[in-house]
């Protein structure tokens, strides 16, 4: 992907967007960062985003966009590159490790990543995101899982059916 | 703080990443709801996911043992590796075959065809689907033969090929000295194609039986006993040989298979007494002229560290050998894992491992394992129709309490 064309007259700088998250929060972030987000690209290339008026994200709050957009600021080189062919060793390690330490996070932030990721169709985030959710529960049981993800207790109905598939399906838990 | 509602694309984003060379995870979250288990028996999950996972992994082999007079258990099994689900249960008419190959999601058997063994007909099973078509003896003259089952679409990439047309090709050797005899079926004609010309060489010497032969692009390979492999070409139907890596004639103990390699290309594995060596066949790009031979690995097997207990065994005090010699009997493609039988049962070996890449597979029964079918796919891939024919809590009438 490449880094969208400087706005007119701005050819020195870079172009900065400012994005307003669903609470309100104004961010203002250089557009080559925001432009990660497939959604977010074309509104800028049209010229959105600048000056005073922002671009509003009702979908996304502010704790959540600001953890976004910490990974957009550090990813957005590399995607300049157009994904880095000639990326050194040594840069792609230092990406890996900021991505691992990215998604160490508190669950619920996990899910709302999740979340405005795919809202945003940010490609790289949502994979990171869900490779580590999938990581997180890929070991457990069924049950587990559902606590693991915040889902009810399943109905009697449910779980009869489950103690059904267990009967059938014994060697995936051995 | 309550937890934000994963919404069904975010889910399947998630259900993607499991790992397909461990089937039980996607087979416990198909266990979670409802939904999960809706998305995950979806073909176009499943479409995918395989495209996610390109290589699907190694499951198990079929198993062909041989034939024992007593305890009469010489029906073709299924030998996970991994845990996996329980493969389809053969259909009545396979139970008595012998397996044949196996490849591309089918099953290729030999039925014998009451007293006249040469009077043979094949089955082509489809484990996933439970189709069972017959398909004739070809027309050629043969002693001994190999055959192989392949997917019959030009330029699929075999991650989806249920139900497809597909070919048999019949490999007969007229004598132990040759000429090989070459045939091609389709299942579309329903009808063996022209025998390719007969190949005759003066170092063809064998018998090739049952041999596991090796899909590479567009050309199958066997190993004849000895010095050459053979080499069909399906698009130009012709049979032509091409030369070992190490063609002295060794008279210990050797046995050999070609397989198709993680890379793409030929590999031949070989063993020697109890060495094993893995050599892959190097082709110029771009205009595929072969340069040559290149050695990958060798190494000495220590079977015996798998077997503490073999001081007792009878076999053992009979034979009076120290070294367990294993014989090379296919090898699983695509994922660089080749089987060997010995007498105490099936060793694996995984070249792409760095450490405990063999492992065996006991003999349950004292029945000489005669060959092994390896069976590659995507566990979840087995799931789908049983899921859906599940009872439900009503059929089951379990008390809510």
């Amino acid at each position: 992907m490449a880094a969208p064309e400087s706005g007119d007259g701005n050819n020195g700088a870079a172009r900065m967007v400012t994005l307003i998250s669903s609470d309100n929060t104004r961010f203002e972030v250089e557009a080559a960062a925001a432009s990660l987000s497939q959604t977010l690209q074309l509104t800028i290339l049209d010229g959105g985003g600048g000056g005073g008026d922002g671009i509003p994200l009702p979908n996304v709050d502010s704790a959540t966009l600001s953890k976004v957009l910490e990974y957009c600021i550090k990813h957005a080189p590399a995607a300049a590159n157009g994904g880095a062919p000639n990326a050194t060793a040594v840069d792609r390690a230092e990406l890996e490790r900021f991505d691992n330490e990215f998604v160490n996070i508190d669950q619920s932030v996990l899910y709302s990543l999740i979340m405005a990721a795919h809202n945003l169709e940010i490609e790289g985030l949502q994979s990171l995101v869900a490779k580590k959710v999938a990581d997180m529960i890929k070991g457990k049981s069924p049950m587990e899982i559902r606590r693991t993800l915040g889902f009810p207790d399943p109905t009697p109905e449910e779980q009869a059916e489950m103690n059904a598939h267990m009967l059938e399906y014994g060697w995936a838990y051995e | 703080m309550a937890q934000p509602e994963l919404n069904h694309d975010a889910i399947i984003e998630i259900l993607l990443r499991f790992p397909p060379a461990d089937p039980a995870c996607l087979i416990r979250a198909a266990l979670v709801c409802r939904s999960w288990r809706r998305i995950l028996t979806d073909p176009a999950f499943l479409c995918r996911y395989r495209d996610f996972h390109r290589t699907a992994p190694l499951l198990g082999f079929l198993l062909q043992r041989g034939w024992h007079n007593e305890l009469k258990v010489s029906d073709p099994c299924f030998v996970p590796t991994t845990a996996a689900p329980s493969f389809p249960r053969l259909p009545p008419e396979c139970r008595d075959s012998s397996l044949v190959d196996c490849r591309h999601r089918r099953v290729l058997f030999q039925a014998f065809n009451g007293d006249n063994f040469l009077g043979l007909d094949f089955l082509v099973w489809d484990p996933i689907t439970g189709g069972l078509e017959k398909v004739h003896k070809p027309p050629i003259p043969c002693l001994s033969y190999s055959a192989a089952v392949l997917c019959g679409i030009a330029g699929c990439d075999h991650r989806n090929c249920h139900g497809t047309p597909f070919r048999v090709l019949f490999l007969g050797l007229h004598y132990t000295r040759g000429p090989v005899h070459a045939c091609l079926y389709s299942s579309e004609t329903r009808a063996w194609g022209t025998p390719a010309v007969p190949l005759h060489h003066a170092d063809i010497d064998s018998w090739f039986d049952f041999t596991c032969g090796a899909l590479v692009k567009d050309e199958l390979y066997y190993c004849v006993w000895g010095n050459k492999i053979v080499e069909y070409d399906l698009g130009e139907n012709c049979l032509s040989l091409i030369d070992l890596p190490n063609p002295n004639r060794y008279y210990g103990s050797s046995s050999s298979v070609p397989m198709f390699m993680e890379d793409g290309s030929l590999g031949y594995a070989c063993t020697r007494d109890s060495s094993l060596c893995l050599w892959s066949r190097k082709v110029m790009k771009p205009d595929g002229v072969v340069v040559g031979w290149v050695q990958r690995k060798a190494v000495e097997l220590e079977l015996e560290k798998l077997v503490p207990t073999l001081k007792n065994k009878n076999w053992y005090s009979f034979r009076k050998k120290k070294k367990l010699v294993p014989e090379l009997i296919s090898a699983a493609q695509g994922v660089d894992v080749v089987f060997m039988a010995a007498s105490v049962g099936i060793f694996m070996y995984d070249f792409k491992l760095r450490n405990s890449n063999l492992s065996l597979f006991r003999n349950s029964v004292e029945i000489v394992p005669l060959q092994t079918y390896p069976f590659c796919m995507l566990a979840v891939e087995l799931l789908p129709v049983e899921m859906e024919i599940l009872p439900t809590a009503v059929d089951l009438k379990i008390d809510p309490a």
